[in-house]
């Protein structure tokens, strides 16, 4: 992505995410609330089905941000959840560059949406981008 | 306030383990890894504290939706540096700003911030990871 106002990154972060991973994501993070991995207990409590963490489309959307940032040009990354991820989603990132700062450093405006088009995950990001 | 402190150890396989929850499918074993964006929230696996497993002291699940407790909104991650497999880096968790809106259903909604601030061995900050907690506040405010 280039350094300059209105530059665009569009990636496929996820296709058809799969129960498997959200349990693996639960192992990683160590967050096993039973939402994320439970079907009797998040039907019983008026979900369709279990449904992924925040966490998990947030660190699923931060391929992007290492896509363009490196693994170490970020100086901050913040996200809104917005609407409920759902196993079998296939989630697109979007970035789009909205400030170029003195020193070389973006910003940068994040979206992340699943297959119909509704926007699951709102953010920015600021730092500088790789190979700059 | 409320606060805590525990250590961290930023250790190489759990890299991999994140790398591949979070869709980095093939990520191999590196012992010099960077940590991927949103691992800092991996440190509860390591707080003593944390109550999303199981635990031989507390029922479980932790606690049931209908107790008001509200969900995670939002997150935003500082970096002053990135870590690197095989630091210690010690994690205090406070409590942080909180602020109320008006919901698009009438009723307000309360904000109340979770912060987490990691440092090194030398004591250098890392790492400040806010994590953004809502529900509605059906309590009248003065």
């Amino acid at each position: 992505m280039r350094s300059e106002v209105g530059a665009r990154h569009l990636q496929v972060v996820a296709e058809g995410l799969t129960r498997t991973q959200l349990v693996a994501y639960a192992g990683a993070s160590g967050d096993f609330h039973p939402f994320h991995h439970d079907e009797i207990y998040a039907t019983t409590h008026g979900f369709d089905q279990i449904f992924a963490h925040g966490m998990l489309t947030m660190g699923i959307t931060g391929q992007a941000l290492v896509s363009v940032f490196g693994d170490e040009g970020l100086d901050r990354y913040a996200a809104d959840f917005l609407k409920p991820v759902w196993p079998g989603d296939t989630l697109t990132t979007e970035l789009q560059v909205t400030a170029v700062l003195e020193d070389g450093s973006v910003e940068v405006d994040i979206s992340t949406t699943d297959q119909h088009g509704t926007q699951v995950l709102r953010g920015t990001a600021a730092g500088t981008l790789a190979g700059d | 306030m409320y606060m805590r402190s525990f250590e961290f150890p930023i250790e190489a396989g759990h890299i991999q383990e994140f790398k591949r929850a979070v869709g980095d499918l093939d990520a191999t074993f590196d012992p010099d890894a960077a940590t991927p964006p949103t691992f800092m929230v991996s440190a509860d696996r390591y707080d003593p504290d944390y109550d999303r497993r199981l635990r031989s002291d507390r029922p479980w699940p932790p606690v049931a939706p209908e107790s008001g407790s509200g969900f995670h909104a939002g997150m935003v991650f500082e970096y002053h540096r990135h870590p690197r497999a095989g630091e210690v880096l010690t994690a205090t968790v406070a409590d942080g700003e909180e602020w109320y809106k008006q919901g698009r259903r009438g009723g307000q909604l309360r904000f109340r911030e979770i912060v987490t601030t990691f440092v090194d061995a030398d004591g250098q900050p890392c790492v400040t990871a806010r994590w953004i907690n809502v529900r509605a506040d059906n309590e009248v405010r003065e």
